[in-house]
């Protein structure tokens, strides 16, 4: 009963970022604002991927996963569209949020792994130890996007220095933040029941379907 | 230890001398703080000799050269600016630094997936975590530089060109040791790396 009040929650709050990233389309639109028509496009395209992945491929992505994604996605592109990246703050907030997303679904993929995959066996601290560096490491990556689109386009997605090192120090902040309340949900069993249906859904369509055509 | 590995204790014995001669020298030119950062590393490149005399665990005598080579370089950077005429050096120590953070790493973790309870991984698995980890260590020491530069105005990180090439060096790095951790797992070497571990291992980690 209550896992269906926050599931039902959870899909009422996506909805609403939803249509809210679709009145910023209207308004980039009406602003004849090219790059954030294209730009907030495909955000509201990728904020339905778990919809789509649900039903065509019966695969259900979390709740928060869900959410996640589209705020992510919602603040990046209002920030774009109505000049909130001037707002003080408000990139280490949008970076803090994508990293957040990266480090939760890190730590999704490796405890679905290790809970119905035979290749592979954590515990839980090792998880959220690799859930810290990845999150580093796909920041890294992220800056190296922002540098090289930089270096080619001549653009100015690096602010800076200084601004670089914030960015990393926060994607840090965020996968050690995943860290701690990952090991805290396994503990009481609630990051079980989160992953309980993306989990059993992995494990009959890619991991023993792998095992049957090893097998034959 | 054995005696046929001479030629390798004698390499080590002179790399120590070296930065024993290195902190003399910044001690001399006055450089307080690279003395400090000196002694620190020298300390650090005795660790694997301590942990082999202290807890008789026969770690390869390859760690203690790669360790003070990567000290001895950052040293040639930091002490002797080699890197303000030969801007390539300061890369260099970067990738070498991160290929040795690399080698201990793709060693502990493979230590830990063969004698831990809790950790059975496959080899890809393993070559991922190393990559990753060298480049949260990359992103760890351009902390290091900027919060050293913040304190002490050392200008260790000049530019954001150069903070973005050093975590490029290392990710190179990482994904070098990724590539010859492949090998190494597949021809058996790293587990005779290792074996001595085994017997530890328990007394070490898994105390109950």
């Amino acid at each position: 009963m209550k896992k269906n009040i926050i599931k039902t929650g959870g899909v009422i709050v996506s909805y609403i970022l939803k249509i809210l990233m679709i009145i910023l389309l209207i308004i980039s639109i009406y602003n004849k604002h090219i790059e954030w028509i294209f730009g907030a496009g495909l955000g509201i395209i990728v904020s339905f991927v778990p919809t789509i992945l649900k039903r065509n491929y019966q695969i259900t992505l979390p709740i928060i996963l869900d959410i996640l994604i589209t705020t992510a996605l919602f603040l990046h592109i209002g920030g774009g569209i109505l000049g909130a990246y001037g707002i003080i703050h408000y990139d280490t907030l949008t970076h803090f949020v994508s990293s957040f997303l990266i480090a939760f679904l890190a730590f999704v993929v490796i405890y679905i792994l290790d809970e119905y995959w035979d290749g592979l066996m954590m515990d839980k601290y090792a998880m959220a130890f690799l859930v810290v560096f990845t999150t580093i490491a796909m920041g890294v990556i992220w800056e190296f996007n922002e540098w090289i689109t930089d270096l080619i386009f001549k653009t100015q997605e690096q602010w800076g220095y200084n601004d670089t090192i914030k960015d990393l120090f926060v994607d840090m902040l965020a996968g050690i933040a995943m860290a701690i309340i990952g090991v805290v949900m396994i503990k009481r069993g609630s990051f079980d029941e989160l992953t309980e249906d993306l989990g059993e859904q992995i494990d009959k369509k890619i991991i023993k379907k792998g095992m049957n055509k090893k097998n034959e | 230890m054995e005696k046929k590995y001479w030629y390798l204790k004698s390499i080590i014995i002179i790399l120590i001398f070296l930065m024993i001669f290195l902190l003399i020298f910044s001690i001399n030119k006055e450089d307080f703080l690279w003395s400090f950062f000196t002694l620190i590393m020298i300390i650090i490149s005795l660790i694997p000799t301590l942990i082999r005399h202290k807890i008789k665990i026969k770690i390869p005598y390859l760690f203690d050269i790669f360790i003070s080579l990567a000290f001895i370089f950052h040293m040639g950077n930091g002490l002797l600016d080699i890197s303000t005429n030969f801007s390539i050096y300061n890369k260099f120590t970067h990738f070498f630094s991160a290929v040795v953070v690399a080698f201990i790493f793709l060693n502990v973790i493979f230590i830990f997936n063969e004698y831990y309870r809790g950790i059975a991984v496959n080899k890809y698995k393993i070559m991922f975590d190393v990559i990753v980890i060298t480049m949260a260590f990359g992103v760890v020491w351009e902390f290091m530089e900027w919060t050293s530069d913040f304190l002490f105005n050392l200008n260790a990180q000049p530019s954001l060109d150069d903070t973005m090439g050093d975590l490029f060096a290392d990710t190179l790095g990482g994904i070098f040791i990724a590539l010859i951790g492949y090998f190494l797992i597949n021809r058996g070497v790293l587990k005779r790396f290792s074996k001595d571990f085994k017997k530890h291992f328990n007394n070490l980690v898994e105390k109950d």
